[in-house]
């Protein structure tokens, strides 16, 4: 069995599709059972997608258009949000690491908290609240205007 | 600009792509190749229900690109070509998740087709066919594309394509040949 394709295989079927049929192809058709099983095949198919091509009507453009319009947005969501979840993980562990290390320091120091008076420990809370506050508002800003668009 | 927004710029996702084809041009495209491409994922899925899908899916993707823009230097061959791409890609990630859509071939829904005995033997050679073998059949023979085009298309060698085609179409040839004589 030979699978070499006959080098005019090509220009036959080419000569199918744009009408431009040379008589020395129609010669060559004529003399090759492979270009013939081929041209024959290619008929086929071809009038097989020319009638399925005219009974299907397609959605209109505007409405495939739209679909792609939500499509983006749900991905750039899908990536922003992927991207914020990132940085909240990488807070907390960001905040484990910060503990864990306190506790070492309180540890290292035989847990002798005369420095954590409650001066300092005001300032320790409110400095965590204005953090708190700020990631907060910018997470909620950010995720508003994500859904919005989106709607 | 929001923060995600300029994530997105940044990260090259979907806020910077957004306008790059504007509706008319789509609508050429759109016009010029929804039919033949809806064929052809009909004819290699044997699923109307598929064809459907991936048709919408197809252009979604298409309009969704990183490259956005780049349809307006294409040619009209290449624009066609690149959505073929797309579609195969589709249809092959379909497979995959739903392995059960290959072995159903059998059950699968008629096209509904006015009656040609001629259509009736296309669509079950198609069907008696691998997808791979439809694929290849399609592109060479209805859409004309040579190896290397095809290659790009289903992200095959060259070389095997050659082989791959060669059987196919002697399957079909003899299929034809087969439900030739059978409806006699």
């Amino acid at each position: 069995m030979n699978a070499m394709r006959c080098q005019y295989e090509r220009e036959v079927i080419r000569g199918q599709q744009t009408g431009e049929y040379s008589e020395r192809l129609m010669e060559h058709e004529r003399n090759c059972a492979d270009c013939r099983e081929a041209a024959e095949l290619a008929r086929a198919l071809r009038r097989d997608a020319s009638e399925l091509a005219d009974q299907y009507e397609p959605p209109s453009s505007e409405r495939v258009w739209e679909a792609a319009e939500r499509h983006r947005q749900m991905n750039a969501l899908a990536q922003a949000t992927r991207f914020l979840r990132i940085l909240k993980i990488a807070g907390v562990v960001y905040g484990l690491m910060v503990f864990l290390w306190g506790l070492h320091v309180l540890a290292a120091r035989g847990i002798a908290t005369s420095w954590l008076d409650g001066k300092s420990l005001n300032a320790v809370m409110e400095g965590a609240a204005l953090a708190a506050l700020f990631v907060g508002s910018g997470l909620w800003y950010t995720l508003r205007g994500d859904r919005q668009r989106a709607n | 600009m929001t923060l995600a927004e300029s994530i997105t710029n940044y990260t090259g996702g979907a806020g910077q792509e957004a306008p790059a084809l504007d509706q008319a041009s789509f609508q050429l495209i759109y016009d010029a190749t929804a039919r033949p491409l809806w064929a052809y994922l009909l004819r290699v899925s044997g699923r109307r229900d598929a064809a459907d899908d991936l048709l919408q899916e197809t252009y979604c993707r298409f309009l969704g690109r990183k490259n956005g823009g780049n349809e307006l230097t294409m040619s009209e061959a290449d624009t066609r070509r690149y959505l073929f791409r797309i579609a195969t890609n589709l249809l092959r990630d379909r497979w995959r998740n739903h392995e059960s859509d290959q072995k159903n071939d059998g059950e699968q829904e008629r096209a509904v087709d006015a009656d040609p005995a001629a259509k009736i033997d296309v669509e079950r050679m198609m069907r008696a066919l691998k997808p791979r073998a439809r694929q290849l059949l399609w592109l060479a023979y209805v859409e004309g594309l040579s190896h290397a085009e095809i290659a790009e298309v289903t992200g095959l060698s060259a070389l095997s394509i050659r082989l791959l085609l060669f059987r196919a179409r002697r399957n079909a040839a003899e299929l034809l040949q087969a439900n030739g004589k059978e409806t006699r």
